[in-house]
């Protein structure tokens, strides 16, 4: 999803309908950004489990980054285990609806 | 066994900079009208611009609103003006002046904003909350490269595109080569990497390269929960500010960082 604006709705859509599952990553604050604005769009058009990956309302800060560990990331919670892991929790989350 | 796609290929890590310094190079050689605006910042490719395209560029110094506002004028004028800086300087500190010079009339000028959190830059220059503030201001597009490939492609279509726009340019030093060179970039134009039918997930910039490395480490052990968030069904009764969290210097290990959660 390379633009936020104007937000690819069809594109959202579709791959809500396909999956039932969302999942959304930004390395900016989760606050008004890509998840807000996929959340937006699916809750008008075919409301579906979401989970948020972003940076939780705080401010950033230094850390070590190199080609074999990015500090940030970790702190932040923005690596792929993390990822992972909001993928298990959303996929939780759409079973449970299905029940 | 999901299938990728025909522009997917994971290669080695290349910084996005790249991508957008060529593109600007090639924009500025085709549009005689394109002028660069600097904040007292690195201009992409600046070397190639100060021996090649020394009078098309105009040094505003630390002073963004006044920059902002020459910019206007410019694109009033007929002239194509890109300003580079940080998001938080460029875009948060003349904030008024892109909405009411740039936004209200649709000016023609690009911009050129670092966001996102990288590196030693800390707290005053790692800007996390500009495309949040600047997604509800009308007229303006918003371009996230995923990484070296697109941030060329996107800023191509950002200097082809007539009206203020604006690429994100994340300085994180290890995003993946994700796309092939023939890969269609469309300005507000989803693009599927790989199929699956479990969940979905939605990344934009650096956070490309992280998404399919997930679906390789599902097994992985994370080294913090996020389900440990409060589940946005039940907020708390009164708000309350998020416990403060550890320095990085101050972490020890895993276990210390988990307890402050």
């Amino acid at each position: 999803m390379s633009t936020l604006k104007p937000l690819d709705e069809d594109a959202i859509i579709a791959a809500a309908a396909r999956t039932g599952a969302i999942v959304t990553a930004e390395n900016s604050s989760d606050i008004n950004g890509l998840g807000d604005a996929v959340a937006c769009c699916l809750c008008e058009n075919l409301p579906t489990p979401l989970v948020k990956v972003g940076i939780e309302d705080e401010f950033g800060q230094s850390g070590l980054i190199t080609p074999e560990k990015d500090e940030l990331m970790e702190h932040f919670a923005l690596s792929a285990a993390d990822i992972a892991v909001s993928v298990k929790e959303c996929i939780k989350k759409k079973e449970k609806l299905a029940r | 066994m999901a299938t990728w796609n025909k522009y997917v290929s994971i290669g080695a890590p290349a910084m996005t900079g790249k991508g957008i310094g060529k593109a600007i190079k090639q924009a500025f050689l085709d549009d005689p009208k394109a002028i660069a605006i600097l904040e007292d910042m690195q201009f992409p490719e600046i070397e190639w611009f100060v021996d090649n395209m020394f009078d098309r560029m105009i040094e505003c110094g630390i002073a963004e609103q006044n920059a902002t506002g020459v910019a206007a004028g410019l694109a009033a004028e007929g002239f194509v003006p890109v300003t580079y800086n940080f998001l938080f300087a460029s875009m948060g500190r003349a904030y008024n002046q892109i909405r009411q010079s740039i936004l209200v009339d649709r000016f023609n000028v690009k911009f050129l904003a670092r966001e996102g959190i990288w590196g030693e830059v800390g707290v005053s220059h790692a800007t996390i909350e500009g495309w949040g503030s600047l997604r509800n201001l009308p007229n303006l597009v918003l371009i996230n490269p995923a990484d070296a490939v697109e941030a060329e492609k996107a800023t191509t279509a950002m200097m082809q595109y007539i009206g203020p726009c604006a690429v994100k340019m994340e300085m994180s030093p290890n995003p993946f080569t994700i796309f092939t060179d023939d890969y269609p970039f469309d300005i507000g134009k989803a693009y599927s990497l790989r199929d699956g039918k479990d969940a979905t997930i939605i990344a934009t910039g650096y956070m490309v390269t992280e998404a399919p490395t997930t679906t390789r480490s599902t097994s992985a052990r994370p080294t913090r929960c996020v389900t440990a968030r409060t589940p946005p069904s039940s907020p708390p009764a009164t708000w309350s500010p998020r416990p403060s969290r550890p320095s990085i210097s101050s972490r020890k290990t895993d276990s210390t960082w988990a307890c402050s959660t």
